[in-house]
């Protein structure tokens, strides 16, 4: 793909939730994508924090005072949720030496490690439709894939991990 | 849309990430934040332009040579406006300098502290070749009431972010090796390292050497924003994990720590019992001397002294090695530490800071013994 094709397809198409969009926290997830990924930052710089509350609401606080539109009322829920969503009970961004090298390893290591480590992935046993199932559940669960890279992706877990 | 739109924009940011080397580590596309996997850095002493790793706060600028300014205005009797060929009159020097971001390892700060999560590779060496920062000033004339000199780039901020603007005292700018650098490496500096000109503050924690200068302020007082007065600052005292700390109660981080990483073989590497093994890495001190590298292959109990390469200059690391033959099967903890010339030694546990700044623990990584 050129990158002026690159380009047009990511304007038509911008990045997307970075967790769950569907089920109870989608407004607040929409809201945050609206004031913060879309406009500001991309998806890793939330997804690679663990942070409790009081550190998501500081950093939520100081984002605001930068300029994020983010209403007062929805501050608290949204401190709350990246709180459940990246607090340090979750496994810690996965280190380059964790991700095996691969044509989709920066995929990988965008898409998936920022949400976990490789362990999860590395105990998956499956053949490419088993694959291409995991990688749907997980754009189901809001990881962000480029659709031009899936098919880099499922080749790759399937060359790194256990079919 | 206009240019700077576009550059907002996800397709800009992603187009911007999409010109980087896609070996390294994205820790944020947007910013572009990019960490050189230890790997890359193993292949040299010197760290190549694609493989270096990239810090910027603001998206990357727009930059049009034909209509590039340097001012040089403040508290100088003569203010300057150069162009690029202006530059080119002052005597070109090059040095060799090793730049570590303040933030290198604050992933393994307990407990986690806000920011990228930089592992073990916010640090690089390059060849920078530009005039002298002293030079420039002397040229505009600073005035005895100068104090600091303030450095801004040519990134914007978005909405209310702040603008990336930093000082450094005026006894480091007047330094004979503080430099304003056009090449990288023999190369034009790519714009995600600077283009066209980057400011080096050899020794220092990278966030001094700010990118696409456009514009210096001599001033009495250093920057006022908030890249000075609250990050790049630590705790002017120890502090309990987890203390929230005011930044009156902080100091600026100038240079940087003595630390080493093991750049071979990788965290977790399976090796054959019996094998001869060269553990290596690379050891700096900032404004100092490495003077020598000790590696423990028995997590810290005993401790042996690594050769260390003869390629070296002031301000950059020192590639060690050590010859381990592989005892018998198991698996060992592997250690690095590195002493320089103001006699400091890497410590055996971290310092916590509310920022993660100055991670420079004895570096470790597990190495599995198979028969």
């Amino acid at each position: 793909m050129s990158k002026v094709n690159l380009a047009i397809f990511f304007l038509i198409c911008p990045l997307a939730d970075i967790a769950c969009a569907q089920g109870p926290a989608a407004a607040i997830v929409q809201k945050m994508e609206a004031a913060c990924t879309r406009v500001c930052h991309g998806p890793s710089l939330i997804t690679q924090q663990r942070l409790d509350v009081a550190g998501w609401t500081r950093e939520v606080n100081k984002m605001v005072g930068w300029g994020a539109d983010i209403a007062g009322s929805d501050r608290e829920e949204l401190s709350r949720y990246l709180a459940e969503m990246f607090n340090n009970t979750r496994p810690r961004p996965s280190s380059a030496q964790a991700a095996p090298e691969g044509k989709a390893k920066n995929v990988f290591q965008t898409s998936c490690l920022g949400c976990h480590d490789v362990t999860p992935t590395a105990r998956i046993k499956a053949d490419r439709a088993g694959w291409m199932r995991v990688v749907e559940r997980m754009v189901n669960w809001g990881a962000y894939i480029p659709p031009e890279r899936k098919e880099d992706l499922i080749d790759y877990l399937l060359t790194n991990f256990a079919q | 849309m206009n240019r700077r739109e576009f550059a907002l924009s996800n397709a800009g940011l992603l187009l911007q990430a999409a010109t980087i080397k896609k070996d390294l580590i994205i820790r944020s596309e947007s910013p572009a934040d990019f960490e050189t996997p230890v790997q890359l850095l193993d292949k040299g002493w010197i760290t190549s332009n694609e493989d270096h790793y990239v810090r910027s706060h603001l998206p990357f600028p727009s930059v049009q040579l034909n209509n590039w300014n340097l001012a040089v205005e403040g508290e100088v009797n003569r203010s300057l406006k150069l162009t690029m060929p202006d530059t080119r009159a002052f005597n070109e020097v090059t040095r060799t300098v090793t730049l570590e971001c303040s933030g290198n390892g604050r992933a393994f700060a307990d407990p986690p502290v806000p920011g990228l999560q930089w592992e073990k590779g916010a640090v690089g060496t390059a060849r920078w070749t530009g005039i002298r920062l002293r030079d420039v000033l002397m040229k505009a004339q600073v005035k005895p009431a100068a104090k600091h000199v303030i450095l801004n780039g040519a990134d914007l901020p978005i909405r209310a972010v702040p603008d990336f603007v930093r000082s450094i005292p005026i006894e480091k700018a007047m330094h004979p090796d503080t430099m304003l650098a056009y090449r990288m490496n023999g190369d034009t500096i790519p714009i995600y390292h600077g283009f066209p000109l980057r400011l080096i503050v050899p020794g220092w924690e990278a966030a001094a050497s700010t990118k696409w200068i456009t514009n210096i302020r001599v001033s009495e007082a250093e920057a006022s924003g908030f890249f000075m007065q609250t990050a790049y600052r630590i705790p002017n005292r120890p502090v309990a994990p987890g203390t929230i700390v005011d930044p009156k109660d902080t100091v600026p981080y100038t240079a940087l720590n003595v630390k080493s990483v093991f750049t071979s073989p990788l965290d977790g590497a399976t090796v054959p019992i019996g094998s001869s093994i060269q553990l290596r890495g690379f050891a700096w001190a900032g404004e100092a001397d490495i003077t020598r590298v000790d590696v423990s292959t028995d997590a810290g109990r005993t401790w042996s002294i690594t050769v260390l390469d003869k390629d070296k200059a002031r301000y950059t690391w020192r590639r060690f090695r050590y010859l381990w033959r592989a005892p018998r099967a198991g698996s060992f903890v592997v250690m690095s530490r590195a002493t320089d010339s103001q006699g400091r030694t890497q410590p055996l546990a971290a310092s916590w800071n509310p920022s993660g700044y100055m991670y420079n623990v004895s570096d470790k990584i597990q190495i599995n013994v198979k028969g």
